[in-house]
């Protein structure tokens, strides 16, 4: 009976030590885009572009402030696109990347985007600074009549 | 007895919980195929004197996209991909040296990768993978490509 009782505890002891690290919880951000605001710069590399077409090569880089869902002020993203491939249509694809700068620390993401004209954006999270320093997870980004709203899942 | 018995089950326990420290990493092979691709060299000021064979001047870029393949040949994804020259060369054939990063999408999601080439000649190339999307949300690992007349037999080890 005493070795028992002994026994049990320490087995609940070895079960307490091992469940955080399986039990981290996700986390998930909200904020929005704003258009009003903005700036967005296009870089025209050679060949220069006909009928507002892109070609591979083109950049362009935006600043875009961040609100919260209550529409306060939160932030800025800062980010820098390459058109990969240009299509006759208009709908290239592209790699980009950006920084997510709040107030308690930065989000640093990475995209491809196959269609430039996606209203739904896809990427990766990739790092980040301050609250959110080593922060891996994805975000998706849905775009509105005002800018876009976006949802980041930080893995636990 | 009873005592053993403890031990033995107090040792299970540690057992089955083991492998949450211990997840193993994940290799993915995969092809990137010249047929199909795209390459384009964008040529930052100061220009190239000769368009047909520019020298490379630091800020200098390209940028590609390729096709990908499973190791039995059928189609697999896409890569796209942006590098920048971090040194002036008379030509291509000097291999200047480049930071690029890139993005691997799959149908399941996607591998986001940081590479910094030394010589653009080398047939071996290293780097890392810093991100992910859908099967490979929070992915961090490393990539290794390996140029071939085709293309380049690429291998991607994700840290468990």
């Amino acid at each position: 009976m005493h070795n028992r009782t002994k026994a049990v505890p320490a087995l609940f002891a070895v079960a307490a030590l091992a469940a955080p690290a399986v039990a981290h919880a996700d986390t998930t951000l909200t904020f929005k885009e704003v258009d009003k605001g903005a700036t967005f710069h296009f870089i025209d590399n050679p060949p220069k572009a006909k009928h507002d077409r892109p070609s591979a090569g083109d950049e362009f880089v935006i600043t875009t402030p961040l609100v919260s869902n209550s529409g306060k002020h939160i932030g800025k993203l800062r980010a820098t696109c390459t058109v990969t491939r240009a299509t006759k249509s208009g709908n290239g694809d592209d790699v980009c990347f950006g920084v997510f700068s709040f107030a308690s620390g930065s989000l640093d993401a990475m995209v491809s985007q196959g269609n430039l004209n996606a209203k739904t954006t896809t990427g990766a999270i990739v790092g980040g600074t301050g609250s959110y320093a080593g922060a891996r997870g994805t975000f998706v980004s849905k775009s509105t009549k005002t800018g876009g709203n976006d949802t980041v899942t930080l893995l636990g | 007895m009873r005592f053993r018995l403890a031990i033995t089950v107090a040792a299970l326990a540690l057992l089955a919980v083991a492998p949450a420290a211990a997840h193993a990493n994940t290799v993915i092979t995969f092809k990137e195929l010249n047929k199909g691709s795209t390459f384009h060299f964008i040529d930052n000021a100061p220009k190239a004197k000769n368009p047909r064979n520019p020298s490379i001047s630091m800020g200098d870029q390209f940028v590609f996209v390729n096709p990908l393949a499973n190791d039995k040949g059928e189609h697999a994804g896409k890569l796209r991909a942006t590098c920048t020259f971090t040194e002036s060369a008379s030509s291509f054939e000097k291999g200047p040296s480049v930071v690029c990063y890139g993005v691997f999408s799959f149908f399941n999601g996607s591998i986001d990768a940081m590479v910094t080439i030394g010589n653009l000649n080398n047939k071996t190339t290293h780097g890392g993978i810093v991100g992910g999307t859908g099967a490979y949300a929070g992915a961090n690992g490393t990539l290794k490509s390996v140029t071939t007349k085709s293309g380049s037999n690429d291998t991607i080890t994700l840290l468990g």
